[in-house]
């Protein structure tokens, strides 16, 4: 199993550095790998999982307005889903033996839990996997590389490291639990960065059908695509942001907030080069996988918008 | 009364039988601020810009939804020495390099600190015209450096004759690094004015309460929550303890116009019936007849259920 990971990971790391020189610039094209659950009555029990209303609608509203963007931005650029799954296609076989490392973006929405998102048949935890890009079923988990700059989680609690029991005290490092830290840490193998939520993330939508106004929950990703492609904004700036917009427009109806989170990198590479994976932006994102070594260092970094709610009422199992 | 108004009763008849009415509790600072609203000494409350005689009575506020007028003025100050940027109507975003605030005081004084923020970016006359609400913290971990604070965001509702505007179309928002650096500011504002409409804001305590129980009974007896088995229920709300109180003003929507009512905004922790709390504001007008026949609620306005995913 080393052996592959090994393998896997030079593969990820060596490959892409024979193809272009080092530098920062706007990605050559964008590839999604695009997952979202709704329907989890065939999820097996014990998990106990209410079916979800949004998630569709959340993914399309991300590859829409994200392609959209770019077209306009950067005319001439390839856009294009190596996956676009939904609901039974989504399995924990099918993304586990996606290759997703041609993906610019690695994009999931549905049910989630510290570490772990809950496919439509069985959760996974986010690390822990096989040490390839294809996974047998049993062992779930993946690396992320290659060619992937930036995972999105669109779930609740994947990037919470908080021990058990305290997911809502303040980080401190009394209340981590560096073994959940480790898990978000193992899976960067060349990914940028890791967007998902400290806190329980929702779905909901109300408007005015006279005056044809609405607010949804997926506006988020409207908004999170054109501070990133369209403003040029960093991917932190960008995802915190949109989680403040969605939280401000739901603020007369909805008296709950969101803590967005970001996994990343920051320090100085093998060669010297200075990264801070934060604050890439689309237009200046660095064109190579980024190893963990050097002075490189892995940070957990979160925002509390409105007053987030971090206990969920289901279970997705261990 | 028409149909419409039988089937509006009929509801909260309904829904207020389904549960107990919840008990209101008045902090003491929320009594001392309605104690003190009606007397001479306004000045010390948020009403610093009324005149305290015309403090018995406040103008209903409309919106412009066509003029530009505000923001046109904002961007032509700010264009002066930031970069600024429209990332939507009405909202301008503001960025510069190297504009520092003092955050010494951030912990002590964080009114202070928020003014001098307000100093420093905004124009003179619009000092005064915010008010924080609230700072959202940035916070990293990392294996080397532990925990560490990685930026803020400063948080600032619009003030209009000295009420806070409870609306998401109008706002100030400073992020700043971990030591005070800007990195930018976004404003929205609409184009407020006053309309020829007023409404009687004098009433005394007794009634502010009365009128505040009421909405509560029937607006707040319960909350829809989801179980520990995954089912939406609603969970009754057995208390409301109301920390403080704000003189604001209120989005009403009259027919399809949006209007802004003087009324009385409470900051309050509700009590579920499954020991849960949670802080919620609830906006109520001044008295029971404050607002005549507008309804509190939207009209016309459709939502589905929340879901945590």
């Amino acid at each position: 199993m080393k052996i592959k990971l090994i393998v896997f990971v030079a593969l990820c790391l060596i490959m892409p550095i024979f193809a272009v020189n080092p530098t920062w610039t706007t990605p050559s094209k964008v590839a999604v790998a695009a997952f979202a659950v709704e329907k989890y009555k065939h999820v097996y029990y014990p998990y106990n999982l209410k079916d979800l209303n949004r998630s569709r609608r959340h993914k399309t509203m991300f590859i829409e307005t994200l392609f959209s963007r770019v077209r306009a931005k950067y005319p001439g650029k390839r856009v294009f889903t190596t996956y676009n799954l939904s609901d039974i296609d989504a399995t924990k076989e099918a993304y586990g033996e996606a290759l997703l490392y041609r993906s610019e973006f690695v994009f999931f929405s549905g049910h989630g839990d510290q570490q772990k998102i809950c496919l439509c048949d069985y959760p996974i935890n986010i690390s822990g996997g096989c040490g390839s890009d294809v996974c047998p079923l049993d062992e779930g988990g993946k690396f992320y590389g290659g060619e992937t700059r930036w995972v999105i989680f669109d779930a609740c609690l994947t990037l919470n490291i908080n021990k058990e029991g305290r997911l809502h005290r303040t980080l401190s490092d009394d209340d981590v639990d560096i073994s959940k830290y480790y898990k978000i840490k193992d899976v960067f193998a060349g990914a940028h960065a890791i967007l998902g939520f400290y806190s329980l993330s929702w779905e909901d939508a109300y408007g005015n059908p006279v005056q044809g106004k609405w607010v949804r929950s997926e506006d988020l990703w409207d908004y999170f695509t054109k501070y990133f492609i369209e403003d040029g904004e960093t991917i932190w700036a960008s995802f915190s942001m949109a989680s403040a917009d969605v939280v401000d427009d739901f603020r007369t109806v909805n008296r709950k907030g969101l803590a967005p989170a970001i996994a990343f990198l920051r320090g100085y590479d093998n060669q010297g080069r200075y990264h801070d994976t934060s604050m890439e932006r689309f237009d200046h994102t660095f064109n190579q996988p980024i190893s963990m070594d050097g002075n490189m260092q892995f940070f957990l970094m979160y925002v509390e918008h409105g007053e987030p709610d971090y206990y969920p009422t289901y279970t997705i199992g261990n | 009364m028409n149909g419409k108004y039988v089937f509006l009763a009929l509801f909260v008849l309904c829904s207020s039988w389904g549960f107990g009415k919840p008990d209101l509790v008045m902090g003491e600072r929320a009594k001392s601020f309605l104690n003190k609203r009606n007397q001479s000494d306004s000045k010390q409350l948020n009403l610093k810009k009324i005149d305290v005689s015309k403090n018995k009575t406040a103008n209903v506020v409309s919106v412009d939804e066509y003029s530009r007028k505000t923001m046109n003025e904002m961007k032509k100050f700010f264009s002066k020495t930031y970069n600024v940027h429209e990332i939507k109507d009405r909202v301008l975003s503001i960025k510069k390099d190297n504009v520092k605030f003092d955050l010494s005081e951030l912990e002590s004084q964080r009114a202070l600190c928020a003014h001098h923020m307000l100093k420093k970016i905004m124009p003179v006359e619009y000092v005064d015209k915010f008010m924080l609400v609230s700072i959202d913290k940035e916070r990293s971990f990392s294996e080397k450096q532990g925990v560490k604070i990685e930026g803020y965001r400063f948080n600032f509702n619009r003030l209009f004759n000295g009420r806070v505007v409870r609306s998401k179309d109008d706002y100030l928002r400073i992020r700043t690094d971990a030591k005070g650096l800007l990195r930018d500011a976004r404003i929205a504002l609409q184009d407020l004015k006053e309309s020829s409409e007023i409404v009687k804001t004098d009433e005394d305590i007794n009634e502010n309460e009365t009128t505040l129980d009421s909405l509560v009974s029937v607006e707040l007896d319960a909350i829809q929550v989801i179980d520990q088995n995954g089912n939406e229920k609603k969970e009754r709300v057995d208390k409301v303890e109301v920390n403080s109180v704000a003189e604001a003003y209120c989005e009403i929507f009259v027919g399809e116009s949006k209007m802004y009512f003087p009324c009385l905004s409470y900051a309050s922790k509700i009590n579920l019936s499954n020991d849960e709390k949670i802080s919620y504001i609830i906006d109520a007008p001044h008295s029971r007849q404050s607002w005549g026949d507008y309804n509190h609620e939207k009209k016309g306005t459709a939502r589905f259920n929340r879901r945590d995913r």
